[in-house]
């Protein structure tokens, strides 16, 4: 990845934070418990990811977080709460969570960027393994829940989000595992280097 | 250049981890507790009573009263009250509360308790909801005026306030009506919010709001 590739992205980054956080696509993005979940949530992460840009085991957070456990459980904390409903309801409800939600997974994705990286695959697997079997339950009990569980959305769309939330753990689960596959357990292995 | 390990460091690390988790997940569960806004609702109503602000309600003969105020001038004492929300128009959930509010007029009054416990329906919809259409909702379910009483607030303002007292989330449905958390409020004879039960709970409701009563000198 090239210089100039670093900096396109960390804007890119800087750029969907805002939009995200700050304009009205926010409040069209809650509006439905389905876009919340599956589209405010997981873009407020990437937007986070991108505005690390590159990663190196120099940094602060690979300092005090070598092996990337920490960054990793954090993330598994920051994600499993804004699948909570009574946070949901608070983030559409009150600025002030608004803004906790939007500063907390930003943060979560920039750190968790090099905690990826330094967790190696044992590390990933047990994040990935952890992650995506909790929102694949989650999915289905908001699939099959007899009630509404967010008090300022609809029965049917938290229906959808149940089965877009299943759909996306599905699919982030085997994404890994094929990635996992392809690449030689040796290379895995191999202590992490700054260039 | 491959950093040295310092074990320290990584212990703060897992240390500040830990706890930043930990702080996040008991805010969002209000200390690991509950999962739902309702059920936080319930719990600290139940562990800390709401005064019910006094606002203006038109019932359906037309006059105009504080919300909680009792239907005729007595000096018995007060009761208490079964509080629920609805919108006549409603096709849902109120059709459900309606029903579930004349099993509880039909326990109050076979068991004497008519002058212990009383039921209110608060009608959000104050655009549409005059004391006419009240009244005619009151007719369908068969409302005996000495136990149920049924009332709309006089002012959008009034509305908001007892919506944000009883913690009644509404939300357009998208087809012109409205999709609303539904429960029983039970109110104790000196107007305070004491706890919130599931609609389908209504041998609790009636046992809470007598209970509320008798906790009251």
């Amino acid at each position: 990845m090239g210089g100039d590739t670093v900096i396109t992205a960390r804007r890119l980054g800087a750029l969907l934070a805002i939009t995200l956080a700050a304009t009205p696509v926010r409040d069209v993005l809650v509006a439905r418990m389905s876009l919340h979940m599956l589209a405010q949530v997981p873009l407020l992460l990437l937007a986070g990811w991108l505005l690390r840009g590159r990663a190196t085991t120099r940094s602060v957070d690979a300092l005090f977080d070598p092996a990337g456990a920490s960054g990793l459980l954090l993330g598994t904390a920051v994600l499993t709460t804004w699948m909570i409903p009574r946070a949901l309801d608070l983030a559409v409800t009150s600025p002030s969570v608004a803004w906790l939600q939007s500063v907390t997974l930003v943060v979560t994705g920039a750190l968790m960027r090099g905690a990826w990286a330094r967790a190696g695959a044992l590390g990933q697997a047990f994040f990935v393994g952890n992650l995506t079997w909790m929102a694949a339950v989650a999915g289905l009990l908001l699939r099959d829940a007899p009630v509404r569980l967010c008090t300022t959305y609809l029965e049917r769309d938290q229906y959808y989000a149940g089965t877009g939330l299943l759909l996306l753990a599905t699919a982030c689960g085997v994404r890994w595992f094929v990635q996992w596959l392809a690449v030689p357990a040796t290379e895995s292995r191999r202590p992490v280097r700054v260039p | 250049m491959t950093v040295r390990a310092r074990p320290w460091r990584a212990a703060v690390g897992i240390a500040g981890a830990v706890g930043a988790s930990v702080l996040l997940l008991g805010w969002a569960t209000s200390g690991f507790a509950v999962l739902t806004t309702d059920a936080d609702r319930m719990r600290r109503v139940a562990r800390d009573p709401q005064p019910v602000p006094a606002v203006a309600v038109r019932a359906i003969d037309g006059t105009v009263r504080p919300v909680l105020a009792e239907p005729h001038d007595t000096t018995a004492r007060p009761r208490a009250v079964i509080v629920d929300f609805v919108y006549t128009r409603c096709v849902t959930v109120c059709g459900v509360l309606g029903d579930t509010y004349q099993q509880l007029q039909r326990a109050i009054l076979e068991r004497g308790l008519e002058d212990r416990v009383r039921l209110l329906t608060v009608s959000f919809d104050v655009a549409h909801d005059d004391p006419e259409r009240l009244a005619r909702y009151a007719m369908m379910k068969r409302a005996d005026a000495t136990v149920w009483m049924l009332a709309t607030p006089v002012d959008t303002i009034g509305r908001d306030a007892l919506l944000q007292t009883f913690g009644v989330q509404v939300v357009s449905d998208e087809n012109g009506g409205w999709v609303h958390n539904a429960a029983l409020h039970i109110v104790d004879p000196r107007g305070r919010l004491v706890r919130i039960m599931d609609i389908s709970d209504v041998d609790g409701a009636l046992d809470a709001a007598l209970d509320a009563w008798a906790a009251t000198p």
